[in-house]
């Protein structure tokens, strides 16, 4: 039905449309209807009642879902990804299984590869969301979000490629640092991702540093590496929530 | 009818309709359609029903109010109630003096 809508000029349809789809969906239309629209829509075109620079504007009609809805919806994954992020790494570097092979012993943290995935992929709606607020106009800030979708989930099926996540770092700082000054966006959720990403890669390298200079540490020191990212979620997540129709995020 | 309805040309008899609807107070685009039909007996369809409602609005006739759950009722508005009131006493001068003749015939 909503294809012989379409029928009707533009401008009408913006006046009319919500409207006329609910009266057609409130009762079974008959082919006497469709032929009418279809007369409807002529007339519309020929006589126009309606034109774009002048159409009256009363008060816009409830569509359904608005795009502030699907935001807030992906800001709340995406802090729920936080949680799925730390018991990534809680089982990676505490709970998983100890195997003994011809490296030794050692945990096998492919259980979590699954909770790794979910984490990304909470994340990564959460960017999306932040690509529908996002202007046009800021392109680093998108740029940076668009690159790190893919890197993030590349490297959420092979977490040993550390290029995969250094170069995600890079577009989420990118990210972090092109959206501000725009509504949605803070500057304490820049220095979220920020603190998120500069944490866990110096922490990695200090630790790094550390096991090449003869010390041991303790493998469940993965978990505090890892965790110290937890922001980025919380920073990514956080401001979608608060995103409402007409009103800006804190 | 008067000049201002004649130029409605095919939405003239349905605008009419859809005045008398508003008349007892502001309805949506289904309330108008189905109060027509028990009125007239016959069913407005919603091209002509929105043909319609658009010339009135355009015509400060009609006017919208706001939406109650995807549905826009329309009101009468003061212009829409001299006007319709205007066309009635029209159409009821009209119907006496056919009534009048006709009965003159029957006698």
């Amino acid at each position: 039905m909503s294809a012989l809508v379409r029928l009707y000029p533009r401008a009408w349809r913006e006046r009319y449309e919500a409207e006329f789809l609910t009266l057609l969906e409130a009762r079974p239309t008959t082919i006497g209807d469709r032929l009418d629209i279809v007369r409807g829509a002529l007339d519309a075109r020929l006589h126009p009642q309606v034109r774009r620079d002048e159409a009256p504007e009363p008060a816009p009609i409830d569509d359904g879902p608005d795009d502030t809805v699907v935001v807030r919806r992906l800001g709340y994954g995406a802090l729920a990804g936080a949680a799925f992020w730390v018991l990534t790494w809680w089982y990676a570097a505490i709970g998983s299984p100890v195997v003994y092979d011809g490296y030794g012993p050692h945990r096998d943290g492919s259980g979590a590869l699954p909770l790794l995935l979910l984490a990304t992929v909470l994340l990564v709606g959460g960017l999306i969301g932040h690509l529908i607020m996002l202007p046009t106009s800021r392109r680093a800030a998108r740029i940076g979000a668009v690159a790190a979708i893919p890197l993030l989930l590349l490297w959420s099926f092979g977490p040993w490629v550390v290029w995969f996540a250094l170069l995600a770092t890079v577009a989420l700082v990118a990210f972090a640092l092109g959206s501000l000054g725009t509504a949605h966006w803070s500057r304490g959720a820049a220095a979220g991702v920020t603190i998120g990403v500069i944490g866990t890669i110096g922490l990695g390298l200090i630790t790094a540093g550390l096991a090449s200079a003869g010390m041991e540490p303790p493998y469940e020191i993965l978990l505090v590496i890892m965790a110290t990212a937890t922001p980025i979620w919380l920073a990514v997540g956080g401001p979608l929530t608060r995103v409402r129709p007409g009103v800006a995020a804190a | 009818m008067n000049r201002g309805f004649e130029e409605l040309g095919r939405f003239a008899e349905p605008s009419l309709y859809i005045l008398v609807s508003l008349a007892d107070g502001p309805k949506h685009g289904y309330a108008i359609m189905t109060d027509v039909e028990a009125v007239s007996g016959s069913p407005m369809g919603p091209g002509t029903l929105y043909g319609a409602l658009a010339r009135l609005e355009r015509r400060g006739l009609i006017e919208a109010l706001e939406p109650e759950d995807r549905r826009r009722p329309y009101r009468l508005t003061a212009l829409g109630a001299t006007t319709l009131e205007a066309q009635l006493r029209g159409l009821s001068g009209f119907v006496a003096t056919g009534l009048a003749r006709v009965e003159g015939r029957t006698k």
